[in-house]
């Protein structure tokens, strides 16, 4: 063990350098995540949480391939030397230069934010496990596996490209489904793959058996992306936190005929090239009192000629497709199974008797505690965090007040947000995140200790407000003596629900 | 002290190293020689636990080359022309960075050594010529006196008068130490070797003492009565025979006097004048190798 010192001693005079750049770009991301109020990074900022990862894998891969485990030529194995002390010495390295700054620096970020960072000890390190789970881990296995740092940094670069494309690929599933959902899916993708790449690191550490690691590695790059990208993340998050009362749920035919009622009509809408049908629902089992968010899972239609056709879901690369399928409303408990078609699909069964089987996700959620606030004012919001507001320009010189509310710990996706104007008894809503500003930088956070989400109110003169209504735009003079509701809604649960509607002739249930 | 036993090691199709088995004795100098891609580099490799077998078996101080710990690892030198240094580091830190791993390092040693290589301490090893990177990877070897001492090609890109004052520091410094080399430069191995094993094409030919060997190996000339073709089935121990009008000359890779005179005569039945020579090293690897590609072709 003693050998460890001098290891170490020699990979920190080698790479001095390399480790005053990636302290210099932590010291410089935390500097600006230190005065960030808003959920959304500004452009240095957004790049930077890109950067640094990058300047902390190459960092990494330098770092091993000082001592390489791949080839015949090396110097070191042949030293009196155990590799395990090798191995410490290598995690000493990231410890002292990786780790322990990038700890430090969130603690500093926390304290400077008003959070108490031995209070929130175990989401700065549950960030740590991240950090070493999603970037240490994996950068340590591929630097074992290759001779030499231009290979490190193909592979870094092509890994990251594949995860990049895999994200665009689930975010154009999350756009489909439009209710996002634990992402449980990603954390057992990594789970996989940082598992397999502690398995490489000891394999190659203590065995140096290359070709076996090199399989090893493939294998777990490939399960963690199938898992990533198919495995289903709305059954893996009901399987992990079901709810309650989930089982219970059941969807039938609604005994109600007819069209759709005025209030449930604001809530449909098609473009005219398609055609339009709502079958009346009825969801049972709900338990009273209980909040439930619905979403589509699946829907397919079984013609009595055997035929099936699948509703898609518009994401990202099937932006036209001939048959949607979904619930409405959808934040509540639906009254109507919508379905859109083609005109040619409609054509073909649009008269004849069908069988719908649809599937669902049933979100539901508890109510948390109310909290009120004045404009203007930061305010502790239990079950959220700390929220502020703030006066904002938004676009075209058009102002808004923007609520931010951050926390060390998750902010539960739902939390809505009121603006009360106590001498009227208006009021504005609206939940936050509900916001998403289009950029043409990166904007994950990843690196923060902080998780933010806000929303906007945009505000607006009498003449306006009177002029646009009064939905959306805030008269300016109500902020003085507005106040803040919020209230945090955190999931309990959820439920998938599968079920069949017999006996459907389609043309009754257009909407005209 | 060193043991290789049915050694083999296959990249693909390609057999590098096919049932290499050796003995090294303790105290021995023994120098594994033989042409380019014999297996020599391979063969010092698995040794040294740098490369794995395909089958067979390599033993060290009596311990199985793949499971090699520190403890034997702290008395075994390993020079090789085709190792990666580190080569950012001066000579001076790479000597104080190599001095924490060995127990029995000995500063005087070294400083004896880098006087004599005439090492400069401050320059980076990647900024030093190929010779002067194998002297401080030797010194570097040399300053703890391991027991068993591995050379792969230690002499490349030194000049003569460097290689003596090498080899002359290496014999000091391991009196009492074993000595396995892989080299071309058989005239300095012919000087200081004991024990001389001849790899080719992954085989083992024949492994033998120094003075054996040399007694073995005679250039002979026989002058003829007349002239006559060479005989196609001449004795395989004739190596590289040849003709030139009345005299024959070859090398005798079996040479016992009181035989040969008699072995010449049945072959060469015109034979009247027989003289035969020592060769050195050099001329035996020479005929050696001549041989053996004279043979694969003939296969």
């Amino acid at each position: 063990m003693r050998l460890i010192w001098p290891i170490f001693k020699k990979d920190a005079r080698r790479l001095c350098w390399q480790v005053a750049v990636t302290l210099g770009l932590l010291a410089w991301v935390a500097h600006l995540d230190r005065w960030r109020a808003d959920a959304t990074p500004g452009l240095a900022e957004g790049w930077l949480d890109v950067l640094l990862p990058f300047a902390w894998i190459y960092l990494i891969g330098l770092l091993i391939l000082q001592d390489p485990l791949v080839g015949d030529r090396e110097f070191w194995p042949t030293l009196p030397c155990r590799r395990t002390v090798m191995l410490g010495a290598k995690a000493l390295f990231l410890l002292a230069f990786i780790h322990l700054p990038y700890f430090l620096a969130q603690a500093a970020i926390l304290g400077a934010r008003g959070f108490s960072p031995s209070t929130y000890l175990p989401e700065l390190l549950w960030k740590q496990v991240l950090l070493l789970a999603a970037l240490t881990l994996p950068a340590v296995a591929v630097a074992t596996l290759v001779e030499n740092v231009m290979q490190f940094l193909f592979i870094a670069v092509l890994t990251c490209a594949a995860v990049v494309l895999m994200n665009a690929y689930a975010y154009g599933a999350y756009l489909a489904n439009r209710m996002p959902v634990e992402a449980s899916s990603a954390r057992l993708a990594l789970l996989l793959a940082s598992s397999g790449a502690f398995a490489i690191t000891l394999l190659q550490y203590g065995w140096r058996r290359t070709t076996v690691s090199r399989w090893l590695a493939v294998a777990a790059a490939v399960g963690a992306a199938a898992l990533y990208v198919w495995l289903p993340r709305e059954e893996v998050a009901a399987a992990f936190s079901p709810a309650p009362a989930g089982g219970t749920l059941s969807v039938s035919l609604s005994s109600r005929q007819g069209p759709p009622t005025e209030a449930e009509r604001r809530n449909l809408g098609a473009p005219v090239s398609v055609v339009l049908a709502s079958v009346p629902i009825e969801v049972s089992g709900v338990p009273s009192g209980a909040m439930v968010r619905y979403s589509q899972l699946a829907l397919e239609i079984r013609a009595p000629g055997g035929e099936r056709y699948q509703a898609g879901f518009p994401g990202l690369y099937n932006q036209k497709v001939s048959l949607e399928a979904y619930l409405s409303p959808y934040n509540s408990t639906p009254t109507l199974q919508v379905l859109t078609f083609g005109r040619a699909l409609y054509g073909r069964i649009g008269d004849r008797t069908v069988t719908l089987r649809g599937k669902l996700i049933a979100e539901f959620h508890r109510r948390g505690t109310l909290s009120r606030m004045a404009v203007g004012a930061r305010s502790a919001v239990p079950g959220v965090g700390t929220c502020s507001t703030i006066q904002t320009e938004i676009r075209f010189g058009q102002e808004a007040t923007k609520v931010d509310c951050e926390s060390p710990a998750a902010i539960p996706n739902l939390t809505h947000v009121t603006l009360l104007d106590p001498n009227t008894g208006r009021e504005w809503q609206d939940p936050l995140g509900s916001a998403v500003s289009s950029l043409v930088y990166p904007r994950m956070t990843w690196l923060s200790p902080l998780n933010h989400r806000d929303t906007f109110f945009q505000l607006t003169t009498e003449e306006r407000y009177q002029y646009r209504g009064s939905r959306w735009l805030v008269p300016q003079d109500v902020l003085a003596t507005a106040q803040l509701e919020i209230v945090p809604e955190p999931v309990t649960g959820y439920a998938i629900v599968e079920y069949e509607l017999p006996g459907i002739t389609l043309s009754k249930y257009v909407v005209e | 002290m060193l043991r290789t036993e049915g050694l083999k090691k296959k990249y693909g199709r390609v057999e590098a190293l096919a049932d290499l088995t050796l003995d090294v004795p303790e105290g021995a100098v023994f120098a594994l020689i033989g042409p380019n891609g014999a297996g020599k580099t391979t063969a010092i490799k698995i040794v040294m636990n740098l490369l794995r077998a395909t089958a067979g078996r390599a033993e060290v101080l009596g311990v199985d080359s793949r499971k090699l710990g520190p403890a034997e690892l702290a008395q075994v030198g390993y020079v090789s022309e085709n190792r990666r240094l580190p080569g950012w580091m001066s000579a001076g830190y790479f000597f104080s960075y190599c001095k924490g791993f060995y127990p029995a390092w000995r500063d005087g040693d070294l400083a004896e050594l880098v006087r004599l290589y005439d090492l400069p301490l401050d320059r980076p090893l990647k900024a030093m010529s190929r010779g002067m990177r194998i002297k401080a990877a030797m010194a570097a070897a040399l300053a703890y006196r391991p027991r068993l001492l591995v050379l792969d090609e230690p002499f490349g890109g030194l000049d003569v008068l460097v290689r003596e004052e090498v080899i002359e520091s290496i014999l000091e410094r391991t009196a009492e130490s074993t000595v396995f080399l892989a080299s071309h430069d058989l005239a300095e191995l012919e000087s200081f070797a004991t024990h001389v094993g001849y790899l080719d094409q992954g085989r083992i030919q024949f492994v033998e003492e120094m003075g054996a060997l040399s007694e073995r190996f005679r250039e002979v000339e026989v002058v003829l009565e007349t002239a006559a073709e060479l005989p196609p089935n001449l004795p395989p121990a004739w190596l590289n025979a040849e003709q030139s009008s009345l005299v024959v000359r070859f090398v005798h890779s079996r040479y016992e006097e009181a035989r040969c005179a008699a072995e010449i005569r049945q072959f060469l039945p015109g034979a009247h004048d027989i003289s035969a020579r020592a060769i050195p090293l050099r001329a035996i690897f020479v005929a050696l190798a001549k041989s053996a590609k004279k043979n694969h072709r003939g296969s």
